[in-house]
């Protein structure tokens, strides 16, 4: 019972698979298993720089076009370049502009939630313009391919990665004195900084966390779509990141927040989309449901009461094993 | 005395009481907040309402303005029994609470915060040019001068409280609960609020107070009721009893207090911090101060004067424009709280709860946040060794916690203090800038900084400590100076402490009596 307390959204995620089993089967073949983790990957990816970002109390909506400029950026810059170069280039871009929204955000403390919208359009506007707002196909290797369709250890290779990522983030915010100064200054900043914590330089840091993995996510779709685009690619990303990592228990207020948990509501929301794309439910009756859900995540763990409406329901599957 | 039958009054629903409470109890889980106790207010009384931090006095006044239910035990209201659905029953009854945190939307002008909740329409727009005119007579009434479209956040706290209690007098409240009102107020606001009190019970209005301040509860009030760990201990006038028998009352025991022995030895050779003409238009103005090892340094005067910013500006944490500081003889840059950690300074804020501590956060991680660099190794933090140090800081400090992974804000504001200071030990500070450390604190806990603070100087560590109780001082420095509009105005050695010098300084009525007028 403790457990489900501290971490609902696992529950929720088991709950939710096991339903999605039942009603539809081919929920659970392992082609389909392996293609929720995919997606997810790709998204967790972003939540997951989103999470070091609300935990510092920020916000940063730029991710999706982080997403976007990194998938053009290796595609186009792989017809001059050799790839590799390409690919980091990409994930400096990513960082450059994570750096960017920071020290704009911590130097004349202006409120993340405009910096960050400004740098959506303006990075959005890069990258349509490097890549004329066309596919870029490139010359693209082989091997790049394998990032979206290898394994590794019987894992899809996209999801592999996401899972290493979390746990070198896991590891990050509670074993190193960055990842701890992350909490303190989203719980509280200027205890933080009278504590005589660099305040700009740990938030800061956040940021550039979240352009690194935006843009490394952006590299996975490149592999996934071989080719590079900059319309679509990662629109509205940035609020199904939030609402992943809301799902998992992340705090927008700042302070709070765990990795499982945002690994938790990123597969959830991809397990959502998967389910019902399964039983045909309609992609605006999809939308729909993502909300009530986020609705009913956020109503639990501010309150509480709708979390004890499941309780029988866990202690049931307790009992049983 | 304490159980005198004569308090207890009439009978259970009499209608001499304005409020009675007969037998209440309430718990949470896992705590008994309050057992069986009882409590009567006649209209036009003044009832203190006393008891250490954890003695049950909030939850009491929850429940007597409706916020939460007892789980046994009955409210009369004139009279007759009543049960409120929640607070705005009870306000609509006529029972106003003024909470410490005060209510206050800083953003919103003083008719805006006056009128909160039940702006007035006319003819369906609102009706400013009334609420300007009602709010401005009864702020009058209470003595208040600032503007009415004044931004409420831009008042003093006092004022503020003024537009609480302005808010409540709208309501026509019968009976008024004020929590700890004087809290954070000067000496002379203090003196103003209670004419006020005075002047309400005057009109028949009930008023309930809870106060830290025991002389307080002399000066104003007529009866009061002692609780201790949510039990009843009893009720006195506060005619027929003394301090030291209520403090017997609170705590349960007497205190000993024996000064002498604490006292660490000044060196007053070894000059640790010097500062020189420390400026920073308007708060600080030329301000020199010298700390000697071994010393507490005390800074009286009042809100405004200075004070905070002085040690703030000391600590790195507001940039100062002119002036420089030495420590330990060497001249020293402090642009920022790190700078300041580094050369042993340590800064306990003003508000622990917005400045000094990370509410959400564990204990322990709170107490290691200064130092949280030392448990760095090859593979990233030794949490172990973090914890083991945090909790032999606990221990040290006397810190009552449920386990240090529980969240700081779990705790009573006395260990919550100890927590800050537990901080500025753990950093390995020499010197200690304590803003108010007592603040909101109950005895026994201010005893227990007053001992730290001693057993630091024992040590040769030193101390400035600021207090707005100037009776604190006298007891605990071995210096006092006197701050007042950002300039240090008189400078006191123990032995030379007198109270109402040291009160003047404080308020800017020095030896020319009233040059300078009294400060904002």
């Amino acid at each position: 019972m403790n457990l489900v307390k501290k971490y609902p959204f696992v529950a929720v995620l088991v709950v939710m698979a096991v339903v999605f089993g039942f009603v539809a089967p081919s929920f659970i073949d392992p082609g389909n298993l392996s293609n929720i983790a995919k997606q997810a990957s790709l998204l967790g990816l972003v939540a997951l720089g989103m999470c070091f970002v609300l935990i510092v109390g920020g916000l940063d909506l730029s991710v999706g076009s982080v997403v976007a400029l990194s998938s053009v950026l290796i595609a186009g810059l792989s017809a001059t370049l050799p790839p590799i170069v390409g690919i980091h280039l990409a994930l400096l871009a990513g960082i450059a502009v994570g750096i960017a929204n920071g020290v704009i955000i911590t130097a004349f403390n202006f409120q993340p939630i405009i910096v960050t919208i400004s740098s959506m359009a303006i990075v959005r506007g890069i990258a349509m313009d490097y890549s004329d707002s066309r596919p870029i196909f490139g010359t693209l290797p082989d091997e790049l391919f394998l990032l979206a369709d290898g394994f590794i250890l019987g894992l899809p290779v996209p999801a592999a990665l996401f899972l290493a990522a979390c746990v070198i983030a896991a590891l990050f915010l509670s074993y190193t004195s960055a990842g701890r100064q992350m909490y303190q200054i989203g719980g509280n900043e200027e205890a933080a900084r009278l504590a005589g914590v660099n305040v700009a330089r740990i938030k800061v840091l956040a940021y550039a966390i979240s352009g690194f993995l935006s843009a490394f996510a952006g590299l996975l779709l490149v592999a996934r779509m071989q080719s590079g685009e900059a319309v679509r690619t990662g629109v509205g990303w940035e609020l199904d990141a939030i609402a992943a990592a809301a799902i998992g228990g992340v705090s927008l207020m700042g302070g709070k927040g765990t990795v499982i948990g945002t690994l938790c509501g990123a597969l959830i929301i991809g397990m959502m989309s998967n389910g019902f794309n399964l039983l045909g439910v309609n992609p605006y009756w999809q939308r729909i449901i993502i909300g009530i859900v986020l609705a009913i995540a956020v109503a639990s763990y501010s309150g509480g009461a709708i979390m004890r409406l499941f309780e029988p329901l866990f202690r049931r599957s307790n009992a049983r094993t | 005395m304490t159980e005198n039958a004569s308090l207890q009054g009439p009978s259970a629903g009499s209608a001499e009481w304005l409020l009675e409470a007969n037998d209440i109890s309430k718990s949470y889980p896992g705590v008994k907040a309050l057992k069986g106790v009882d409590f009567q207010i006649a209209p036009g009384e003044v009832v203190a309402v006393v008891g250490e931090n954890g003695a049950g006095k909030s939850t009491l006044m929850k429940i007597l303005s409706g916020a939460i239910k007892p789980n046994t035990g009955t409210l009369f209201w004139e009279g007759g029994a009543i049960e409120f659905s929640g607070p705005l029953d009870a306000q609509a009854q006529g029972i106003s609470t003024i909470y410490q945190e005060l209510m206050i939307i800083p953003e919103l002008s003083v008719v805006e915060n006056v009128f909160l909740g039940n702006l007035q329409r006319r003819s369906g727009v609102l009706d400013w040019k009334g609420m300007r005119r009602e709010a401005r007579d009864i702020l009058d009434r209470l003595g208040m001068e600032a503007s009415v479209d004044a931004k409420a956040g831009d008042l003093s706290v006092a004022e503020q409280q003024l537009i609480e209690i302005a808010k409540s007098s709208r309501r026509k409240s019968r009976l008024l609960i004020m929590d700890e009102p004087t809290a954070s107020l000067s000496r002379e606001e203090v003196d103003r609020l209670f004419d006020l009190v005075r002047s309400l019970r005057n009109d028949g209005i009930a008023v309930i107070l809870i106060t830290h301040h025991l002389h307080e509860i002399f000066e104003i009030c007529d009866r009061l009721i002692v609780l201790r760990d949510g039990d009843y201990i009893g009720a006195a006038a506060t005619a027929d009893i003394d301090e030291a028998k209520l403090v017997e009352m609170m705590l349960g025991h007497k205190v000993e207090v024996d000064e002498s022995k604490h006292r660490g030895v000044v060196h007053q050779n070894e000059i640790v911090l010097e500062a020189r003409n420390l400026s920073r238009p308007p708060d600080l103005q030329n301000v020199s101060l010298t700390l000697h090892r071994g010393e507490v340094l005390g800074i009286a005067g009042l809100m405004g004067a200075g004070r905070t910013e002085l040690v703030r500006a000391l600590f790195g944490a507001d940039r100062i424009s002119e002036g420089d500081l030495s420590i330990n003889g060497k001249l020293a840059l402090v642009s920022n709280p790190r700078q300041a950690l580094d050369l042993g300074l340590g800064l306990a804020p003003e508000d622990r709860k917005t400045q000094g501590l990370v509410l959400s956060m564990p204990i322990g991680t709170n107490v290691t946040l200064p130092f949280l660099g030392s448990f760095s190794g090859a593979f990233g933090l030794n949490l172990r060794r973090e914890a083991k140090e945090a909790e032999d800081l606990c221990r040290k400090l006397f810190v009552k916690h449920a386990g240090i992974e529980r969240p700081v804000g779990t705790l009573s504001g006395g260990n919550q203090q100890k927590v800050v200071l537990a901080k500025l030990v753990g950093a390995g500070t020499d010197i200690f800038l304590l803003d108010e450390p007592t603040r909101g604190i109950d005895i026994g806990a201010k005893e227990a900084i007053f001992d730290l603070i001693w057993d630091l100087t024992a040590q040769g560590k030193s101390v400035i400590v600021i207090s707005s109780v100037i009776e604190e001082l006298i007891r605990v420095c071995d210096r006092i100076v006197c701050m007042h509009l950002g300039k240090v105005t008189e400078s006191y050695h123990r032995g030379a402490f007198d109270l109402n010098q040291i009160m003047l300084n404080a308020m800017g009525k020095s030896a020319d009596a009233d040059a300078h007028g009294v400060a904002r």
